[in-house]
């Protein structure tokens, strides 16, 4: 019992620490606050147990397993409300400049916490009654003993998690499974303590309750997504300054806007939360993965050709063997086999279901024309990192096409031990071309930018430069040589959704510092330090 | 005499208290530098840091119930061993892990291995530490030992949680936190240790002073040592 009940309390709050996760955009340091707080539930109730007496445990159980039941669906339903207030309410992306000195999203995450705490306080009491169990279940050594049944069934609660995250389960039905589990012990403890009327009431109605979110899950979660994608902030300049802001809808007006919106495809993989969003005004799809935007129509062109044919104008020569690291969309593969010189492009994307959209989805078809499955592209289904180290001066042009290093999988990517391997990788006027989450052209001198410099440098990279077309922004660096300026390949034309003046920085030597980002020093980056 | 006997009780309950957080700490820096080791190489961090916990906490597990199937009585002595087999892990947890990928092996199961071997061996360890705590505590007649042990084992784990990924991973990286872990378990046994009225031979004291020593002269090199471990890798 008291393995299957620690095994509920950490399913509840990895759920939690997912869910959270997922809505901030951030999943390790809301999951390493999360199981702090958990943790701190846990530490303070045992200590207030400490001045308790053991008096009838069994019905103080009972009321614990009830009010843990109720506290996961009330929150977690809660916490989806929430999210939308904050996207209602709070988050403005930045339009009306709003300095708080701290990343608005740290409110929506603190709230949560408060459910995550009341979550380690109950299990907290769980494992307490278990440890001063009347007679001990006869156990010699009890302490001992209830505490490694406690520990295996921690690792129970693990396992059951990774096997269904990476089966693709819903945070919700896994809690629901959860939450069943509690009410069954419910019912076994409230058996030993006699059954009241109360503790029967206290059941029904949170069986109903359960069963009502069950049943109106599926279209809350549609509401929760079309408000995150749908009902934004949209703002403009003009030569006086901001203005035309259109303020998100409130809850009873987008409630019934909500109706005629088209509905928002998620698909959960093991490697990440993929939403595929359809833009009201042309109907083509967009990518999101994990919350952040990665390509569609309507951009896609303006963001692609500046990658793809502006960085490869600062090489010497032609490009004919290159590598695209991310990028399962398929759309910088199209762009760069616009390039007669290049016989051959590897994609290394590790997601197969990002791969299946870009290759099935007609949409994203029609932006990649194909490019897949182009005899000149071979595409691995592997990690970026251990595709790469085994290669020496192989690539003429590596293309860094992966999401922004705001977590740890990602902060790997853009560490020195990572540009060292992909220097090796390359030949001797190769180039390494990277997306980069702010204007370093504008900001050459700011906390990221020495940060990059200082890797960059450590890597071994010999020149630097920095392109921005205005809202896409790139940095390009040559492991000897790069021109000192860019010239379009042959017959390479830039379509009209590029800006015409594009803004680059002079070709440099990046230089050195002690900020270089190291896979040795984990360091987590925000789209707030980018401003700060 | 009561009274000096009351201070010595209280002194002893205050060092139980304290190392119960301390050992909870380095246990929990140990897991999280191991769980970051191998996602530093392969990354998958969902999938790293659970299977890693998962292997940890099945040790702690085992090495609880070993403790209750052993009927082994707690004291000073059993203390200082663990405590010392922990630190001196901690010492080296993060370079097995890199070192298993010298020469790129490149196969997410050899450093798997490797972080297995050392999990398992640090968690063992670490499962026994709070029965034998929670032990020591209720010799000494403490109202309320089990749940103030264990309440505060989770108040450590807490603290973990928190500083190691936010700030000891940035500043003092992989190998520097580890050691940081090392440190930490040497005081706990310098408290427990010290606060005991009964003999402890200086050999105690030299072992403590070694591993100390060791992990210092470590944390001194870091830098060097991290740089060894990440060209060794890539």
């Amino acid at each position: 019992m008291a393995m299957a009940l620690a095994a509920c309390s950490l399913l509840y709050e990895l759920v939690f620490a997912q869910v959270i996760s997922e809505l901030t955009g951030n999943a390790t340091i809301w999951e390493s606050v999360s199981m702090a707080v958990f943790l701190a539930g846990m530490g303070v109730r045992s200590l207030w147990f400490s001045r308790e007496g053991t008096i009838d445990l069994a019905r103080k159980l009972v009321r614990t397993e009830l009010a843990l039941v109720a506290c996961a669906l009330i929150s977690f339903l809660g916490v989806l409300a929430l999210e939308v207030l904050y996207r209602m309410y709070v988050y403005d992306a930045g339009a009306l400049d709003r300095d708080w000195g701290f990343p608005t999203s740290f409110i929506l995450g603190s709230f949560a916490q408060v459910a995550t705490f009341f979550m380690g306080w109950f299990s907290a009491f769980e494992l307490q009654a278990f440890l001063h169990w009347p007679n001990a279940f006869g156990l010699r050594n009890r302490e001992a003993s209830v505490l490694a049944a406690y520990h295996f069934g921690a690792l129970v609660g693990t396992l059951l998690f990774v096997l269904a995250h990476r089966s693709g389960v819903e945070p919700f039905h896994l809690l629901t499974a959860t939450v069943c589990a509690n009410l069954a012990f419910a019912v076994y403890f409230m058996v030993r303590a006699g059954v009241s009327v109360e503790f029967r009431r206290a059941t029904v109605l949170t069986l109903i309750f359960l069963a009502a979110s069950a049943a109106v899950f599926r279209p809350y979660q549609q509401l929760v997504l079309k408000n995150h994608y749908y009902n934004k902030f949209e703002w403009s300049f003009g030569s006086e300054g901001l203005h035309d802001v259109r303020h998100p809808l409130g809850p009873f007006e987008f409630a019934r806007w909500a109706k005629e919106l088209p509905e928002v495809v998620r698909v959960r993989t093991p490697f990440q939360v993929i939403d595929v969003v359809t833009q009201l005004e042309s109907g083509d799809p967009a990518m999101f993965i994990n919350g952040r935007f990665q390509v569609t129509a309507a951009s896609s062109a303006r963001y692609h050709e500046t990658f793809a044919h502006v960085s490869l104008g600062y090489r010497r020569f032609a490009a004919n063997r290159v590598l695209v690291l991310g990028g399962g969309d398929g759309v910088l593969a199209a762009e760069l086999l616009r390039h007669r010189s290049v016989e051959k492009v590897d994609v290394v994307e590790i997601d197969p279901a990002v791969l299946h959209l870009a290759r099935n989805d007609p949409g994203f078809r029609l932006l990649n024309g194909g490019a897949l499955d182009d005899p000149r592209v071979e595409v691995h289904v592997a990690d970026a990192m251990s595709f790469v180290r085994g290669k020496t001066g192989v690539y003429d042009a590596a293309f860094i096409d992966l999401t922004y290093p705001f977590d740890f999988d990602s902060a790997r990517f853009y560490s020195v031990e990572f540009f060292r391997v992909i220097h090796r990788s390359l030949a001797q006027d190769g180039i390494l071309v990277a997306g980069s989450p702010f204007d370093m052209v504008d900001s050459p001198t700011g906390v990221l930018a020495r940060m990059v410099d200082a890797t960059l440098a450590s890597s071994g990279f010999a020149k630097f430069t920095a392109i921005s077309n205005g809202n896409d922004h790139f940095v390009v660096v040559g492991k000897n040589e790069l021109k000192g300026g860019w010239e379009l390949g042959e017959g390479i034309e830039l379509s009209a959704q590029v800006p015409r003046r594009i803004r680059t920085t002079p070709v440099r030597s990046p230089l050195p510092g002690p900020d270089a980002l190291s896979i040795m020093r984990p360091r987590l980056l925000s789209a707030f330090d980018a401003f700060h | 005499m009561l009274q000096n006997g009351r201070e010595v009780t209280g002194t002893r309950q205050l060092a139980i208290g304290c190392a119960a957080i301390a050992v909870a700490f380095a246990t929990m820096t140990y897991e999280l530098t191991l769980a970051q080791s191998l996602t530093s190489i392969y990354g998958g961090t969902i999938t790293s840091y659970s299977m890693v916990i998962g292997v940890f906490v099945l040790s702690l597990g085992l090495g609880a119930a070993y403790w209750a199937w052993s009927g082994r009585l707690a004291s000073g002595r059993s203390f200082w061993t663990l405590e010392m087999g922990l630190a001196s892990l901690g010492i080296v947890a993060p370079a097995f892990v890199f070192r298993a990928e010298f020469g790129g092996a490149g196969s997410f199961a050899t450093g798997f291995a490797a972080t297995v071997v050392t999990a398992v061996a640090i968690g063992f360890m670490a499962g026994m530490e709070i029965p034998l705590l929670v032990q020591l505590a209720t010799k000494q007649g403490s109202r309320g030992a089990v749940a103030v042990v264990v309440g505060l084992d989770f108040v450590g784990t807490f603290v973990a949680s928190v500083f190691v990924p936010l700030w000891m991973f940035p500043e003092l990286g992989l190998v520097g936190s580890a050691l940081v872990g090392s440190f930490v378990n040497v005081g706990a046994a310098v408290l427990v240790l010290g606060s005991r009225r009964e003999f402890q031979p200086v050999w105690t004291w030299l072992g403590l002073g070694v591993v100390a020593t060791v992990a210092a002269y470590a944390f001194y090199r870091a830098g060097e040592i991290e740089a060894y471990l990440a060209k060794g890798v890539f």
